[in-house]
């Protein structure tokens, strides 16, 4: 038996060696907008006192450094997949202790948001951007988090397991396409594809998509955090390509939307319904259906600081 | 609790460390202990199936017992008619029950008698095709003399719960496994570590292998319509490796754990696809269930002897029993079916023993002819598999006319061949290499550090190219 103990420890060991090699290599060269925005909430550099939720379509269309000129101080906390039962821990667990309080926060929705088939991160996917004490406090409570997610995402070794990031162990890469690193300023983050690619992504838009009352509740669990704490509150449903007012108002989403906003005065701000625009019609504007590419997101963030402007005003 | 997942691998090792430093000193104490695991391991899976488990396996100790002590023969049979009732009655209700009552329903139906019989929705509980089969292999054996009954109930219910095997097999015989239960274990080093290098060897072949493949099988068989004859070529070849690959991995993932604790189970898989014919294959391949059919029901029948006629009935008799076991469809009977009628020629001609070695025995390639055998027998059994795949009868047929038409000789439809193919080449060349050795793994005659080499490379492997979505191994459906 010790023989046998002895190999085995051995063996073990030099797997670890091997896996710290790899995960230091990968931690290293694999960067990501979502580490930088961590960096920002742990460390606090811009002191923000008006942030952005949302998902993907917000990290792409909405720039911080636009809506800068309002007076205030913007950073894009905007996940890509993002849900509202994730904003809510998230906001929770890692916005509450260690960033300031701002002033607002801008909410992009979209009629995906309480769809958890369609947006499905997770807030334990992200458990490789955690400070050691959230990972810990998580990782002993098994009946709040999936610890197996938690795990296999703490290390880049798991969490990146694919041949594609193979590369990255033994490269200096500092992009994670289809994004270019160099172009993320607080938050915002251009997504460059290739025109073939553009075009495959493309596609059609299915519209159809279900509201989980779970996603709703977190959801209303968030806003009742933010407005303890008077922080102000506004909706923004960025723009997305083609589509028809009608076809946006028919959405369940929306509506679950507008009731939360008659009940809670929050501010609705929709480019899909009420302030369509050009932008929604111009196809060379945008990545894919519903993300705005860096000239679209430069023409609707100057766009939506006029409508802000107004607004932050009156509050 | 899947071999492939985080909490099997978190079980494992404390089982592991509990069984040899801490109840190592008492037999019996270490075999409770070993029952109390196996019902952990289930009852992970689902809590209230172990009441099911437990009571099969108590029934069958108690008339095994009352075998033992009865020699009048009335009784002896009466006691063995029981155990198989109460077997199969709980195979026959939990997996057959609604397959009988549609059955029925149509074929009224078909008389112009239209019955509407309505179905229950029963759950299927894991392992029952094999744990029942187990428990029954032990009644009858005592039926038959050929061995004595367990004194003790927690030997005998652990020998039937052994959780490495409990799910999927191999079915072991009371003969084999429980006297191994009798005796005091102590560790023994090789076994151990070959227990360990057969483990991984399993985990690659599940995850790597036959999880990669079943993307491509699912998408193929689960619109093949959308595809044309190249493609469904490829459909078919990738099933019959993903459902040898996956099974054999969860044998070998079982009989390296049971060597972790000193135990030994049967070998289920010898190399079945580098088979000269079907008849070779059948003693190559799930060989703990062909042996079961072969003691318990085709030689009771009379085997091959008696008139052709019977034989031929014999043989179409277990296969088409050995189809209907791995599930309540008719598409597994005809699969049966169609083995049968593969084996037949074979036994007409006498040339059904003709093969009992290993292909190219100490040779690097094989002849010309036997590549030819190998790959008209593959042929034959991954035709077979089609219906085992399909999820009906017109499944199958919709398939196999897309199969034969003229697109065959067109360029595949689907992409991500170019990656999959090469590591289904690598697969198969490895178990060509080390066909002659009861897996892949067995490298003792390699240095110590290329050995540590190829661990450390197939687990970096299975890091990057296995799928970790817990996907249940074939087998636990049967």
């Amino acid at each position: 038996m010790k023989a046998f103990l002895k190999h085995l420890l051995g063996f073990l060991l030099l797997f670890i060696v091997l896996c710290a090699i790899i995960e230091f290599q990968l931690s290293k060269n694999i960067n990501n907008n979502h580490e930088l925005q961590y960096a920002e909430v742990l460390h606090n550099t811009k002191h923000a006192n008006a942030i952005i939720f949302g998902a993907s379509h917000s990290t792409d269309g909405i720039r911080p450094a636009v809506l800068d000129s309002l007076g205030l101080r913007f950073y894009n906390f905007s996940f890509t997949g993002s849900n509202p039962k994730f904003n809510y821990y998230w906001y929770t667990n890692i916005f509450c202790n260690y960033y300031q309080e701002p002033l607002y926060c801008i909410y992009a929705i979209d009629w995906k948001m309480f769809d958890a088939k369609r947006k499905r991160r997770k807030y334990e996917q992200d458990a490789e951007f955690f400070p050691l004490w959230i990972f810990t406090k998580a990782l002993f409570n098994p009946f709040q988090y999936d610890i197996r997610t938690l795990l296999s995402n703490r290390f880049c070794l798991f969490k990146y397991n694919t041949t594609d990031n193979l590369q990255y162990i033994f490269n200096k890469k500092k992009d994670y396409p289809p994004y270019v690193i160099e172009e993320y300023v607080d938050g915002f983050l251009p997504c460059t594809l290739d025109s073939a690619t553009r075009e495959r992504k493309f596609g059609s838009s299915d519209y159809n998509c279900l509201v989980s009352q779970e996603m709703v509740n977190y959801f209303q669990n968030l806003i009742v955090l933010l407005q303890e704490k008077n922080i102000k509150i506004i909706f923004v449903d960025p723009p997305e390509y083609g589509g028809s007012r009608e076809i946006y108002e028919a959405m369940p989403a929306y509506h679950v939307l507008d009731s939360l906003c008659r009940i809670n005065l929050i501010p609705f701000y929709s480019y899909n319904i009420k302030r369509r625009s050009f932008i929604n019609e111009n196809r060379n504007l945008f990545t894919d259906w519903d993300h705005l590419n860096s000239k679209g997101s430069q023409l609707f963030s100057n766009m939506l600081k006029n409508d802000l402007k107004t607004i932050i005003r009156r509050f | 609790m899947f071999f492939n997942s985080l909490d099997f691998a978190i079980f494992l090792p404390i089982v592991f460390f509990l069984y040899w430093f801490v109840f190592n000193k008492n037999l019996k104490l270490q075999n409770l202990f070993l029952l109390a695991a196996s019902y952990v391991f289930y009852a992970w899976w689902d809590w209230r199936f172990l009441f099911l488990l437990f009571f099969t396996a108590t029934a069958d100790f108690f008339i095994g017992k009352q075998l033992d002590k009865t020699e009048k023969l009335s009784k002896r049979k009466i006691l063995l008619y029981l155990s198989l009732t109460f077997n199969l009655g709980v195979l026959g209700f939990f997996k057959y029950f609604n397959f009988f009552i549609k059955n029925f329903s149509t074929a009224f139906s078909l008389f112009g008698h239209p019955i509407h019989f309505t179905g229950i929705s029963i759950i299927l509980p894991a392992g029952i095709s094999f744990y029942t089969f187990q428990s029954l292999s032990y009644t009858i054996d005592i039926y038959k003399k050929q061995i004595k009954p367990s004194n003790t109930i927690i030997d005998f219910l652990a020998f039937v719960s052994f959780f490495p095997h409990l799910v999927a097999g191999p079915i072991m015989r009371a003969s084999t496994l429980l006297p191994q239960f009798k005796v005091k274990r102590s560790f023994n080093y090789e076994s151990a570590k070959d227990g360990l290098r057969q483990i991984l060897w399993g985990l690659f072949k599940k995850m790597v292998v036959a999880d990669n493949l079943a993307y491509y099988v699912d998408n193929i068989f689960g619109h093949y319509e959308q595809f044309n004859g190249t493609t469904l070529i490829f459909g078919a070849v990738f099933f019959a490796y993903q459902v040898y690959a996956d099974f054999s991995a969860y044998s070998d993932i079982a009989s390296g754990t049971a060597k972790l604790f000193s135990f030994r189970l049967i070998t289920n898989f010898k190399v079945p696809y580098f088979s000269r014919d079907v008849a070779e294959y059948w003693r190559r391949n799930h060989i703990s269930l062909t042996t079961w059919f072969r003691d318990y029901l085709y030689i009771p029948l009379g085997g091959s002897q008696g008139s052709t006629f019977k034989m031929i009935g014999n043989i179409l008799i277990i296969f088409i029993v050995s189809g209907f076991w791995h599930g309540a469809n008719w598409t597994f009977i005809i699969w049966g079916l169609l083995n049968a009628i593969y084996i037949i020629p074979l036994l007409l001609l006498k040339t059904n023993r003709k093969h009992l070695d290993t292909v190219a025995q100490g040779k690097l390639f094989p002849s010309i002819k036997e590549m030819f055998q190998m790959a008209f027998t593959f042929c034959l059994i991954a035709f077979g598999l089609i219906w085992f795949r399909s999820v009906d009868i017109s499944h199958a047929i919709g398939y196999i006319k897309i199969l034969f038409h003229p697109s065959l000789l067109f360029e595949s439809g689907i992409t991500g061949f170019e990656f999959t193919t090469p590591l289904l080449l690598v697969f198969i060349l490895l178990e060509w290499i080390q066909r002659e050795k009861e897996h892949v793994f067995d490298l003792v005659k390699l240095p110590i550090y290329a050995r540590w080499f190829i661990y450390l490379l197939t687990i970096f492997v299975i890091i990057y190219i296995g799928k970790y979505e817990n996907q249940a191994f074939i087998y636990f459906q049967f």
